[in-house]
């Protein structure tokens, strides 16, 4: 992507689907660019330090996030503005914490892990994803 | 040569098969394998688990097989690549049963390393070329060719009907993110020892792929 184009970018759900039992968990967020209120997939590399760099689009722009695959095998949400550091956690019900921020992250996760009924697995793949938020 | 599969937790009947349960549904449907290495700069679709086969995975299963292709035909069906012909035309051209899928296999396993490698990271040169020009027609090769730099375009797909197995010695490596691996969903997953790696997450399959194989060369 050349470096001089501003384009607007959102994540607007998840390359994952059944996630009740593997939560908390860290998943790969599916990445669109939005112009005039459509949207189009991008292709993306994940590089270390976290970082999130856009490669190329995928397929054509479309009216709705949700059309973004021609067979939906992956869970989508409500678009949420991003940055190349952020981050996505899945909690197993649905929802997602989307944020670059770490504090914001920790914070989020720690009430979400307060506010579930939960097993001594589902505690312990919290601390793995706390600790992994960081690495 | 190396069999890859890339998939996310919702793909339960393959998850199953690799925990060695019993099915929790009567019928699975089919699913998608290719040869090589994962696609990693960068993948178009991403999968949060990923399987290594050997090769003997493809043969063990022949009854099974549904049908293969020397490129992926749901890129072309979904419009990521324009056939140069009829789209339904086109795929019968590069669809092959077992025989001689696992024909155009084994002659590719002949190729000087140089080429195998390049097969194996989902490229072409003309060593490739030559071999498929036995077993596909020209304007399959020449599709190839014009999108060599798309790994999608050398794929070497194939796909199995859910009557498939996954025997421990299928398996040459499973990468599964590390709060996964602590699932009582994955505990099955044990079976296969120190193929096993596990990785964080956030960086995704084809990270923990990438420093796999930094490690090991």
């Amino acid at each position: 992507m050349a470096e001089n184009e501003v384009r607007e970018f959102v994540v607007c759900g998840v390359y994952e689907k059944a996630l009740a039992r593997l939560c908390p968990c860290h998943v790969s967020p599916v990445i669109a660019e939005v112009l005039n209120g459509r949207y189009r997939r991008w292709t993306y590399s994940i590089h270390r330090p976290y970082r999130l760099v856009m490669k190329a689009p995928a397929g054509q722009f479309v009216d709705s996030s949700n059309a973004l695959f021609p067979v939906v095998s992956y869970q989508t949400f409500v678009p949420i503005r991003m940055s190349p550091e952020t981050q996505v956690i899945a909690l197993g019900d649905g929802s997602f914490l989307v944020s670059e921020s770490h504090q914001r992250l920790t914070w989020q996760l720690l009430v979400a892990v307060c506010h579930r009924p939960h097993s001594p697995k589902y505690l312990l793949r919290a601390a793995i994803t706390l600790a992994n938020i960081f690495r | 040569m190396r069999l890859t599969k890339v998939l996310t937790s919702s793909k339960t009947h393959l998850i199953e098969k690799l925990c060695a349960r019993p099915a929790s549904t009567p019928t699975a449907p089919i699913d998608f394998f290719f040869l090589g290495e994962p696609i990693v700069d960068p993948p178009r679709l991403r999968g949060s688990i990923l399987v290594i086969f050997h090769e003997s995975f493809l043969h063990e299963n022949s009854e099974s097989f549904e049908f293969g292709s020397p490129l992926d035909l749901g890129a072309v069906r979904f419009g990521f690549f324009a056939a140069p012909i009829e789209i339904s035309r086109f795929e019968a051209m590069c669809r092959c049963d077992f025989e001689k899928f696992s024909s155009v296999v084994y002659a590719l396993s002949g190729l000087p390393l140089a080429s195998r490698n390049t097969l194996e990271r989902h490229g072409m040169d003309v060593h490739i070329a030559k071999v498929l020009s036995r077993f596909f027609n020209t304007l399959v090769i020449e599709f190839m060719w014009k999108h060599a730099g798309d790994p999608h375009a050398c794929l070497f797909e194939f796909a199995l009907r859910g009557t498939y197995r996954v025997a421990q010695e299928h398996v040459a490596l499973l990468a599964v993110p590390d709060a996964y691996l602590r699932s009582s969903e994955l505990t099955g997953l044990r079976r296969f020892g120190r193929s096993v790696v596990s990785f964080n997450a956030k960086y995704g399959v084809e990270e923990a792929w990438l420093r796999m194989k930094s490690v090991n060369s």
